[in-house]
């Protein structure tokens, strides 16, 4: 079936939006590629997201897709989800790779957690992506 | 009237650094995703892509990597040829930027060949069963469309009109 969805950013009860501050601070070179990514996966057919550009995580991170951008030998990641609504994907916490180890090593209970907290909550706890 | 996405878009050409940036991660993410669809629509593997143009399947690999981003012109015009689709370069503003990247249609990131547009030229003139008239500019079409498919390397379906007139 061919649907593509929107991007969502999950919102910290507390300090609000928590991707785009941590775009903002990036190297512009990377932000463009991280807004480049979403805006690309956003337009394409949502059964299409695959390597490269995505990851369908296991483990306790099961049920978490990571969209994948390397710069200068750093992988940058981005978890979420498909939810909370049909048709949309929240982004819900950012690391990087090494060595096959996803650094910090508790983003997937950190991502999980925001998860739930969505799931909960839908209309606070998630934004639609900025891509200024 | 724009959408929130591209106002956003064009709000952040305001950095230069970033404009910069963006254009070319637009380009080279969608080179690699249009690499990839116009592969996949043909159902060949990487290998037999990179068979016909005479390169290896890592090579194909990485031009469907969105973090490569080091395609010659010469490479692109290759990969144009065995899809039989057009290479478009030029220079554009960035307000055309802006549209491009929320305009990614499924037409667009995978076009179709010469061979398939005409084919869907022909079945999109076709007379719907059952109408009543067959219009004289419909049967120029027809004509029109049936000299441009012997012009083309496979052998043309027959075209008739499916309806008498």
């Amino acid at each position: 079936m061919s649907y593509t969805v929107l991007i969502y950013d999950y919102v910290n009860i507390d300090n609000g939006d928590v991707i785009k501050p941590w775009l903002d601070q990036l190297r512009p070179i990377v932000k463009a590629k991280v807004n480049a990514r979403l805006n690309t996966l956003e337009q394409i057919n949502r059964t299409e997201w695959a390597m490269p550009l995505t990851e369908v995580l296991k483990g306790d991170k099961d049920g978490l897709i990571a969209i994948r951008i390397k710069y200068q030998g750093i992988e940058y990641r981005l978890l979420g989800y498909d939810g909370p609504f049909r048709g949309e994907f929240t982004l819900l916490a950012n690391c990087t790779e090494r060595n096959n180890k996803y650094i910090p090593l508790d983003v997937g209970r950190v991502a999980n957690e925001r998860r739930r907290s969505i799931e909960a909550n839908p209309i606070a706890r998630r934004t639609r992506h900025d891509f200024r | 009237m724009i959408s929130d996405k591209e106002r956003q878009i064009q709000e952040s050409f305001t950095n230069i650094e970033y404009r910069k940036a963006l254009a070319i991660e637009h380009v080279n993410t969608t080179l690699a995703v249009q690499i990839r669809k116009m592969r996949e629509h043909r159902q060949w593997k990487q290998h037999e892509l990179a068979d016909r143009l005479g390169k290896h399947q890592e090579t194909v690999s990485q031009w469907e990597n969105p973090d490569y981003g080091r395609y010659s012109i010469t490479t692109l015009k290759e990969i144009a040829a065995i899809f039989d689709v057009a290479l478009l370069v030029k220079f554009i503003p960035f307000s055309e930027l802006a549209k491009d990247m929320v305009n990614l249609s499924e037409t667009r990131l995978s076009p179709p060949s010469f061979n398939e547009e005409i084919h869907n030229a022909y079945q999109s003139c076709l007379p719907s069963p059952g109408a009543a008239n067959t219009q004289d500019s419909d049967l120029y079409d027809l004509k029109h469309l049936n000299d441009k498919l012997k012009h083309l390397d496979q052998k043309p379906p027959v075209l008739e009109p499916s309806v008498k007139v």
